[in-house]
């Protein structure tokens, strides 16, 4: 799980292109959106191809990806209980 | 100031290749909305569009062009409506009459050709498809046109996403009462392309089903393709003229939402600013609008800031509207021009056309679209409106002559 | 002849030349080095102008853009525009690849929402837009070497309505060149087949011009300010054109304006050397004497809108000349289509 952990924060801090941030200024149960990182939609859509191309995991629409995205832990969880 | 009128329609889409054609399948309901059965996605059979039910060649072949020049597909759409238009307004340009200008729209132009150059390109066998390459941008529909029709006045070429047609209308409108032409032909068109429906797919706001603008289970929207154009004329070239005029452009607003790129504020602030300069340049208020066509796209996103922003700008006295994109689909850069020509086409037979596949109010609003074809209250004042990704917002009002 | 003044106000630019307002026209020097074949805007310091938030998701050309147009603002001391209005002959061509490259390879899979929304040509005059938080009109001309003749002319129109409160607009033409569009439009014999650097362009007798880019906006006012650079007094904007005509339609605008030849102290040309369409300059420069006439073309090469580079150049060259240039024409065009003429005249401040 710490390694899905430190892979997740690295994936998302090269597939959002985030800039001055490294992986592990993300804190694991921190809000990603709105507040915390900031992140908005577009980001959100971002992270559904990520979890789409590198998990083989499907998201629906983007309501459905609002719960999955809210932390990095949160990602986690859904990646293992949802990772074929 | 100067009145401009509209004299001549043309329309091109997926419920029909003319005026006549459009008109019939929105007085029976007829939708073109259904399996994508010319472009080869692999997301045909997941997602319905309007596509327009003829191939490259058959377009070619109703145009009567020999020539084996190439044309991508947004041209030929475009062609097709732009000539129909002139045609209707009895406008034969000719080198003894003042020159008529041009503003046409596209959101993707020649991509339907490009995205084919590209693919070759990038497997190194780009030599014979550099025609392809040609066509690919903007101005080249606008240029064909142009050749086509014999238009030697200012010409140009808008690009702002879904508000592109409308903003064309716009801008020769204003260029009509500045004086610096008496007749302009205004409007817009967009082909179906792979960037294009996997692009929005991209975005998640495509729906699988038949799209509901304005209802609760809306899921998204279906792309469409197709063009249209007005002839528009100055009261001056009317009075010299004789002719008697379709409906007035009596006001346009043009306003940015400056929120986010690919959302609308949930107020829809650009949207009601739009529709406020509407109003104010036609000296009008909301109570004299008789019905909206509205952008009513059925995204979860768009209906709701718009909504909201009707709200915001009616109060408790919104008058009847419609979304017709249940009609058409979505066609992008074309369809503030397309739903000009459904306005024109309502204040002309009196009618408003229904908001199909409309079930179940949406909750946050206090008002439900139009749902059947209405005859009977007289209709005045059109307010059209056409709001683009990036928060370009343009709002059209059309008055009856 | 305009119906009223239109005042250049201020002016914002990211280009070959450097990144600044005035100053980068005024300094700007010969040919500027260039590698790949084309020449490169020299790139300003982005978290000066953007946050890194918002930066991450730009390309170049969103990036400058922005960057041109706070300078523009900023030179003319406006705080926020009334409209904002951009001209782009292919628009943002580094995210329109991105998204290509992906769908081109693996169509019908999911993509990057990020590359589609930002290769969509109006995404820059939005996003202009939201970095000034500026809700005012807002449009996007995609003509090619009219795009940016046709933004001003809306922007003229506006700021010359009566009754209408809108009294300033950022007008910008903004292109960028990627390799993939160099290599491409190279296949299109657009540029020169041998690329050498610092070739006396404005004598050459081969094909192709030098491929360049550049954004450069302009902060423009119905009302005179201190530091105004310029007045356009007209604009022409033809499709097209013969050389056998040129120079007639070249005194007939002149002669509309009121002016004779002899009235005009300075005559900035576009010529690109490319020897098949550099002779629609020549008969424009037959007209006039020759130490009027100077060019542009070699300090930011040709690109769709490089006649904003123009302008702004005529524009800074008759504001640190006042007193000695009353009247300057520009003019450009491309492959002998979209020929555009501009008079300025200097201001009394």
């Amino acid at each position: 799980m710490d390694n899905l952990i430190l892979d997740l924060k690295k994936d998302i801090v090269e597939q959002l292109n985030l800039q001055n941030i490294k992986p592990e200024d993300i804190k694991e149960h921190e809000p990603l959106f709105i507040e915390g990182l900031g992140l908005d939609s577009i980001d959100a859509l971002e992270l559904i191809l990520l979890l789409q191309k590198k998990y083989g995991i499907k998201i629906n629409s983007a309501e459905e990806g609002k719960e999955v995205f809210y932390s990095v832990k949160t990602m986690a969880d859904f990646i293992k209980a949802n990772k074929k | 100031m100067r009145r401009v009128f509209v004299t001549g329609i043309g329309i091109t889409s997926s419920i029909g290749f003319n005026v006549k054609e459009s008109y019939g399948s929105l007085c029976t309901l007829h939708s073109g909305i259904g399996a994508i059965k010319l472009l080869d996605t692999k997301l045909k059979d997941k997602l319905p569009a309007g596509e327009v039910p003829a191939t490259d060649t058959q377009l070619k072949e109703r145009l009567n062009i020999k020539d084996k020049k190439t044309y991508s597909r947004t041209s030929l759409l475009a062609l097709l409506a732009a000539k129909e238009a002139i045609d209707s307004a009895k406008i034969v340009p000719s080198e003894e009459q003042s020159p008529i200008g041009l503003i046409n729209s596209t959101s993707v132009g020649g991509m339907d050709k490009g995205e084919v150059f590209y693919k070759n390109y990038i497997n190194g066998e780009s030599h014979n498809s550099l025609k392809n390459a040609l066509v690919y941008d903007c101005g080249n529909s606008t240029e064909c046109v142009a050749d086509y029709i014999g238009l030697t006045g200012f010409t140009s070429t808008i690009s702002t996403a879904c508000s592109s047609s409308a903003n064309a209308i716009l801008y020769a409108t204003k260029l009509i009462k500045s004086g610096m032409h008496e007749q302009m032909v205004a409007g817009g068109a967009d082909a179906l392309a792979l960037y294009t429906i996997n692009g929005f797919n991209s975005l998640m706001i495509l729906s699988d089903e038949h799209c509901k603008p304005y209802d609760k289970q809306r899921k998204g929207l279906n792309l469409g393709e197709g063009a249209a154009y007005l002839v528009l004329e100055s009261e001056e070239a009317l009075m010299k003229s004789g002719k008697k005029p379709l409906a007035e452009i009596a006001g346009y607003g043009n306003a940015c939402d400056a929120y986010h790129q690919t959302a609308s504020s949930a107020e829809g602030l650009g949207a009601g600013i739009a529709m406020r300069k509407a109003l104010a340049t036609a000296g009008l208020e909301a109570k004299d609008i008789s019905y909206i066509n509205v952008h009513g796209t059925g995204t979860l996103n768009n209906d709701l800031s718009e909504g909201n922003a009707i709200a915001e700008l009616f109060g408790t006295s919104v008058p009847p509207f419609s979304s017709t994109k249940p009609y058409t689909g979505h066609t992008l850069a074309a369809a503030g021009a397309i739903e000009a020509v459904f306005s024109i086409l309502s204040l002309q037979n009196q009618v408003i056309f229904p908001n199909l596949n409309f079930k179940e109010q949406m909750p946050e609003l206090d008002m439900a679209p139009v749902t059947t074809l209405k005859q009977g209250e007289r209709l005045n004042h059109i307010l059209s409106n056409s709001f683009g990704f990036g928060g370009n917002n343009t709002s059209l009002l059309f008055s009856a002559c | 002849m305009l119906k009223s003044s239109i005042y250049i106000n201020g002016i914002g630019a990211v280009s070959p030349q450097g990144v600044g307002s005035g100053n980068v026209f005024s300094n700007s020097i010969n040919a500027p080095q260039y590698e790949h074949g084309f020449i490169s805007c020299i790139e300003p310091n982005y978290t000066d102008y953007i946050t890194p938030n918002n930066i991450r998701r730009m390309s170049k050309l969103i990036k400058t853009s922005i960057v041109a147009s706070k300078l523009a603002l900023k030179d003319s001391t406006t705080e926020k525009p009334d409209a904002i209005i951009t001209g782009t002959g292919m628009g943002c061509m580094e995210d329109t690849e991105k998204f290509l490259k992906g769908i081109v390879n693996d169509e019908g899979s999911p993509s990057s929402p990020t590359a589609f929304i930002h290769s969509t040509h109006n995404t820059i005059s939005s996003q202009v837009a939201i970095a000034l938080n500026c809700t005012g009109y807002n449009s996007t001309y995609v003509h090619r070497a009219a795009s940016f003749e046709s933004a001003l002319a809306d922007g003229i129109i506006q700021l010359q309505e009566k009754d209408s409160d809108t009294n300033n607009i950022l007008v910008g033409g903004v292109d960028e060149i990627t390799s993939t569009i160099y290599d491409i439009t190279k296949k299109l014999n657009f540029w020169k087949k041998d690329n050498k650097e610092n070739i006396p362009l404005y004598t050459s007798k081969t094909k192709g011009a030098i491929s360049g880019e550049g954004m450069v906006y302009f902060s423009l006012s119905n009302k005179l300010a201190k530091e105004s650079y310029a007045q356009i007094s007209a604009v022409k904007i033809l499709q097209k054109a013969s050389s056998d005509t040129i120079a007639d339609i070249l005194y007939d605008f002149i002669k509309n304006n009121g002016l004779k030849v002899a009235d005009i102290d300075l005559v900035v040309l576009g010529n690109n050397g490319d020897v098949r369409y550099d002779y629609y300059y020549k008969e424009i420069a037959k007209q006039f004497e020759e130490n009027k006439i100077t060019y542009f073309k070699e300090l930011c090469g040709e690109y769709f809108t490089s006649s904003s580079f123009g302008l702004a150049f005529a524009a800074t060259k008759l504001k640190s000349n006042r007193g000695k240039f009353r009247k300057a024409i520009l003019y450009n065009q491309f492959h002998g289509m979209n020929h555009c003429f501009y008079l300025l005249s200097n201001v009394e401040v």
